[in-house]
């Protein structure tokens, strides 16, 4: 069948859902695969370069700074958002890259791939390039465990001829450069950056043979230098940061460079060395990649930053334990009196099991410093008891299931605050951030 | 930034969290206030935690945090003891136990570790020392279990009971109306069925339990607990918790103590926590 058919009916599709106000970022995937179930093969292979960026945390805010960095140097991209990670988003975004007359307008495609779709996805798009940023513990009935995840992964990887660019400082990422294929390696070096420790357990035995690893040095998680008596350790890194400075904005001094961008968080500077990492191996220079960095920022939720009568107001999308340890730890790098908002939702996508709460570190909650803790979303009441767990007297412990009423509450105390809302919390609580605060 | 330890504690059989505070600890509040309250009194409980390191799945060391929290309310320090290997293991000083469920390979390795104290551990059991034990821990308190592939895997026989593994994987929440600790909600994820004729929590209201038939959950056999339910179990549900720490300090120090000491806490969020769950998985 002729593509054309498929994308036409595809757009079609699109135009209906958008009239009917939906958003129809799956829908035209969905009606082109109904159509021809080759479609994203078919558009697949006529493009030059295909990216993927996977990982548990980072991929948004790693691919969001690749396809950044690749506009502004003057390439048309394919590219999907955050959202639209799985097979179904991926094939609208190549769609959306289809001019009916014209052709296709973009040779190059940077996709966000959500770690458990890359089997599916694999089998109808090769890509040429794919970076992992990390493997942590994810929404806990949607994977099962890290392990079969990641073997799955290897298997799949091993029928694609991409080159891999890897996380050194994972020692399960880093697992992935002994399945026989070319792989390069980002990484943070000993002392670059102080990290709060978290007391989260994650893999610290070794995924090859089964000892405890060897930690040298701990960033954060199970993220740091290792080794282990059988071999297996971690890789040098080709492009490694060396130091390190969090001050309104990330400046990480590197092996090939000092990088500057305006964003806010610190394991970001790892985001953006996996991005970077990807431009590097793709061709583009140090000063191409620089000059985009300094116009990149964020409006999706991820560190973003707003101002409330003065007080900064960070929100921060976190859907498991590392992405809450690493979004409280953010709260602790000053001393300053805060209040915290934390919304909680078990729908489909967040996962309906929130055990997880309990392997967060919400004992980094400070009680001295923190004024109230509110508690929202549909299961506000698990969190509160979390909190109150935490050492949360419980006067300070607010609890406000709907979210419009909790931001409300939030902004109507002048002093910083801290947002983390896990995944179907993060847009009604964004949204009502935007509505009543300036964006920073 | 700490230089990790595991190097050192892998050839540690046992190491105490008022010790060596490390990564695997619940926190500074956690660890000063205990640490005071050794100052202060001479309530004091051992927490047997069994494999932190490899049993670790959906939370469960939330039933450690609520453990340590209830008591700490009340005045009395635990100590947490975090096994990774049973070699001169002598559970002497064990109080109350906990051990949850790991990944396949985790929990081989687990029970490897066990077989070695099986004995002791049993008696402990027999003795009335409480415990509380979660799915993969759960089921391998049993003589069997069946996998996916039909092969019959040894566990340690501490009780007479079996599991088979079956599809579907039962998941979701659950909610159990029990007769000793009133309503209880969880959350299941499991393959195995889990057959005996022991006493059980009680009677599932929602979701499936032991298997997917008899409509029980749980197994209690003098004062230990099995169950299937993640959440974690004991935050929510604090009268389990409770009855945990009341049995340990009978044990340990008398009816009197017991009695004494187990002060009435403020549960209106716990409450509030369990009843909001209990709402919405009945009416959805």
């Amino acid at each position: 069948m002729p593509v054309k058919v498929s994308v036409l009916a595809a757009k079609m599709a699109q135009k209906a859902s958008r009239m009917l106000n939906k958003s129809g970022s799956n829908i035209p995937g969905v009606v082109a695969r109904k159509i021809d179930k080759n479609v994203l093969k078919k558009l697949a292979d006529k493009t030059e370069k295909i990216i993927f960026i996977s990982g548990t945390n980072g991929k948004t805010t790693t691919s969001q700074i690749v396809g950044h960095i690749f506009r502004e140097s003057g390439y048309q991209i394919i590219h999907n958002s955050e959202g639209s990670n799985m097979i179904t988003g991926i094939t609208t975004a190549f769609i959306d890259n289809e001019g009916l007359v014209t052709g296709k307008k973009a040779d190059v495609a940077i996709i966000e791939i959500d770690e458990g779709s890359i089997e599916r996805v694999s089998k109808e798009v090769k890509p040429d390039l794919m970076v992992f940023t990390n493997f942590f513990r994810d929404q806990l009935d949607r994977f099962g465990e890290i392990d079969i995840l990641v073997n799955k992964i290897g298997e799949v990887l091993k029928t694609t001829d991409a080159k891999l660019v890897l996380n050194a400082d994972d020692p399960f990422v880093s697992r992935l450069g002994r399945i026989g294929m070319e792989a390069d390696y980002f990484g943070l070096g000993k002392e670059a950056f102080q990290f709060e420790q978290h007391n989260m357990i994650e893999s610290t035995f070794c995924p090859e043979c089964g000892e405890p690893l060897d930690y040298s040095y701990t960033h954060y998680g199970q993220l740091g230098h290792y080794h282990c008596s059988c071999g297996f350790g971690r890789q040098t890194p080709k492009y490694e940061i060396l130091n390190l400075e969090v001050n309104k904005g990330l400046t990480f001094k590197t092996n090939v460079g000092t990088f500057t961008l305006p964003i806010l968080g610190s394991y970001n500077a790892i985001n953006a060395l996996a991005a970077i990492s990807v431009c590097l191996e793709s061709g583009l220079t140090y000063e191409q990649i620089q000059k985009a960095l300094n116009t990149f920022s964020v409006e999706n939720g991820r560190m973003e930053w707003f101002e409330n009568k003065g007080k900064q107001v960070v929100l921060n999308l976190a859907k498991n334990p590392a992405g809450v340890n690493v979004s409280l730890s953010e709260s602790n790098y000053n001393n300053d009196k805060r209040q915290y908002l934390l919304v909680l939702n078990d729908l489909a996508y967040d996962g309906r099991d929130i055990s997880w709460i309990w392997d967060a570190d919400y004992e980094k909650i400070k009680n001295s410093l923190t004024d109230k803790v509110i508690c929202s979303g549909i299961r506000a009441e698990d969190m509160a008891v979390r909190i109150k767990y935490a050492g949360i007297p419980e006067e300070k412990i607010v609890i406000i299931n709907d979210i419009e009423k909790a931001v409300e509450e939030l902004v109507s105390s002048r002093v910083n605050s801290y947002v983390v809302p896990n995944y179907t919390a993060l847009e009604p609580t964004r949204k009502a951030l935007v509505k009543r605060l300036k964006s920073l | 930034m700490k230089k990790h330890k595991h190097k050192n504690q892998s050839n540690k059989e046992i190491k105490k969290t008022e010790l060596e505070p490390n990564r695997f600890s619940l926190g500074n509040d956690i660890l000063e206030s205990s640490l005071k309250t050794k100052t202060t009194s001479l309530k004091v409980l051992n927490l047997y935690h069994f494999f932190p390191d490899k049993l670790n799945l959906y939370g469960d060391r939330g039933n450690i945090i609520s453990l340590v929290k209830r008591c700490e309310w009340r005045g009395i320090k635990v100590n947490v003891i975090e096994v990774s290997k049973t070699d001169g293991l002598t559970l002497d000083d064990m109080d109350m136990f906990f051990i949850g469920g790991g990944s396949d390979r985790e929990q081989s390795l687990a029970t490897d570790e066990l077989q070695k104290i099986k004995g002791k551990l049993k008696q402990k059991i027999e003795n009335g020392v409480p415990g509380l034990t979660i799915c993969g821990g759960y089921q391998f308190l049993g003589k069997d279990y069946i996998d996916a592939n039909g092969n019959r895997l040894e566990t340690l026989g501490i009780l007479d009971f079996s599991t088979v593994a079956k599809q579907p994987r039962l998941i979701g929440n659950v909610l159990i109306k029990s007769e000793k600790f009133g309503d209880i909600v969880g959350f299941e994820n499991h393959g195995g069925r889990t057959y005996h004729s022991f006493d059980t929590l009680g009677n599932v209201e929602k979701g499936n339990g032991n298997d997917d038939e008899s409509h029980k959950e749980g197994l209690v056999y003098r004062n230990l607990i099995g169950t299937y339910l993640h959440g974690p179990i004991l935050p929510k549900n604090p009268s389990i918790a409770d009855f945990i720490i009341e049995k340990a300090i009978e044990n340990r120090y008398g009816a009197q103590a017991a009695h004494d000491w187990m002060t009435a806490l403020d549960n209106k969020l716990e409450n509030q926590a369990r009843n909001s769950v209990w709402q919405r998985v009945r009416n959805g």
